[in-house]
C-alpha cells in the first residue's frame, strides 16, 4: 500500500512540469507595480495640494511689515543748518549780547543817534494789514491748524520710529 | 519646463531680494505674499495650532529680513525661508515643552492615528479638506514638516536635507513610511482622487 503511494507520487513528479510565462512576463509586472506606484504617488500629491495649504489671517502682511525696522539707510535726512552753521550763529549771538550787556549804560544822546534809524526800519516792515488777517477768529483757526498738523507730524513719527 | 519656472522664480525673488537690502523695505512686502501661506502652513504643521503658527510665521519673516544680506543665493529663498521656519518651530516647541521625545530620532511606526473619522462620510459630505488635514494633524511634527514641503512644496531631497539638517537616508526613509502610512489611512479618498486623475 506504502509501496504504492511512493509510486503514485513519484509519478505525479516526473509528469508535473514547470510551465513558463513569457519572457517579458517579469517586465510587465514590474511595469505594473511602478504605473500603479505612479498613480498612487500622483493621486497623493493632488489630495494633500488641495487640501492642505493653510492660510493665515487677512492682515498676515500688513502685521509683518508693521513689524519690520525700517532700513536706516534709507530714512537718513540731512539737517537743512549744518553744525557749523549753527556754531557760527550762536557766536555771533553770543557777541552781541555780550555787547550790548557792555554798553548798557549807554547815554542818551547816543542812543537818540539810533531813532532815525529805527524808524526807518519801522516803516520798512510797516504795511497795512486786511482786517480779516487781524482779527481773532482767524489767529484761532491758524492755531487750531498749527496744532493739528503738529499732532499729525508726531503720531506719524511714532509709527515709523 | 518646470526647472525654467524655477529659475525664472529665484531670478523674481532675487529682484526684490535686491531691492530690500537697497533699502526698498516695501519690496519685502511681495515675498511675504508669496511665501505666508507655504510658510504658515509648515508652522502649523509642527506646532499644531493656529496662534502659535502665526506668530512663528510672523517671527520667520521678520528674521528673514533682518538677515537678507547673509542670504547668498546659493539655494532658493524658499529653502532659506523655510530653514528659519523650521528651527523656530522647533524651539519654540521645545520652549514650550511641548514635545514629549526627541523629534529628530522619531520612529514613525511609534504612534497611533487615533482615526475616528469616517472617510465613506468624508466622501460624501465633501469633508475631504477636514478628514486630509486630520489625517495631516495626526502625524508628528517633523514628518508632517516633511510631508509639506515634499508635497506641497514639491522640494527635493537635498533641500529638505539643507532644510531640516536630516540626513538623506533619513529623509527617504521617513518619506516612504509616511507615503504608506498616507495611502493606508487616506485610501479611500485617494481611490476617488485616482478615478479623478485616470
Amino acid at each position: 500500500m506504502e509501496k504504492d503511494s511512493k509510486n503514485i507520487d513519484k509519478i505525479i513528479q516526473e509528469n508535473l512540469d514547470i510551465k513558463n510565462p513569457s519572457l517579458d512576463f517579469t517586465d510587465k509586472v514590474m511595469q505594473q507595480v511602478l504605473t500603479s506606484e505612479v498613480n498612487e504617488e500622483k493621486a497623493l500629491t493632488s489630495l494633500l495640494q488641495k487640501h492642505t495649504l493653510e492660510t493665515p489671517s487677512l492682515d498676515f502682511t500688513s502685521k509683518v511689515m508693521l513689524g519690520l525696522p525700517q532700513n536706516s539707510s534709507a530714512f537718513v535726512y540731512q539737517p537743512v543748518i549744518g553744525k557749523k552753521t549753527w556754531y557760527f550763529i550762536s557766536l555771533i549771538f553770543i557777541l552781541l549780547v555780550i555787547y550790548i550787556s557792555f554798553n548798557l549804560d549807554t547815554t542818551p544822546k547816543q542812543s537818540e543817534i539810533l531813532i532815525p534809524y529805527l524808524i526807518k526800519i519801522k516803516s520798512i516792515f510797516s504795511f497795512n494789514m486786511p482786517d480779516i488777517l487781524t482779527s481773532p477768529l482767524f489767529a484761532l483757526s491758524m492755531f487750531a491748524l498749527s496744532t493739528l498738523l503738529l499732532i499729525d507730524y508726531f503720531i506719524r513719527n511714532r509709527r515709523f520710529s | 519646463m518646470k526647472a525654467s519656472y524655477r529659475i525664472m522664480d529665484k531670478t523674481t525673488d532675487q529682484i526684490y531680494i535686491d531691492k530690500v537690502l537697497q533699502g526698498e523695505t516695501n519690496a519685502f512686502a511681495y515675498l511675504v505674499n508669496k511665501y505666508k501661506n507655504m510658510v504658515y502652513t509648515l508652522a502649523k504643521n509642527i506646532l499644531k495650532n493656529n496662534e502659535d503658527a502665526e506668530e512663528i510665521a510672523q517671527d520667520s519673516f521678520l528674521k528673514a529680513f533682518q538677515k537678507l544680506d547673509t542670504f547668498k543665493g546659493e539655494s532658493k529663498f524658499s529653502t532659506w525661508l523655510y530653514t528659519i521656519v523650521y528651527r523656530n518651530a522647533i524651539s519654540m516647541i521645545r520652549k514650550n515643552k511641548i514635545a514629549t521625545s526627541d523629534i529628530d530620532n522619531y520612529v514613525i511606526d511609534n504612534y497611533s492615528s487615533g482615526f475616528d473619522f469616517p472617510q465613506i462620510e468624508a466622501i460624501k459630505n465633501g469633508e475631504q479638506k477636514k478628514y486630509v488635514a486630520k489625517a495631516i494633524s495626526n502625524l508628528p511634527e517633523t514628518d508632517a514638516f516633511l510631508i509639506s514641503l515634499y508635497y506641497l512644496n514639491e522640494s527635493t531631497v537635498d533641500e529638505i536635507e539643507k532644510i531640516t539638517g536630516l540626513t538623506k537616508t533619513n529623509i527617504k526613509v521617513k518619506l516612504f513610511r509616511l507615503r504608506k502610512k498616507l495611502y493606508n489611512e487616506l485610501s479611500l479618498l485617494l481611490n476617488d482622487e485616482l478615478k479623478a486623475i485616470l
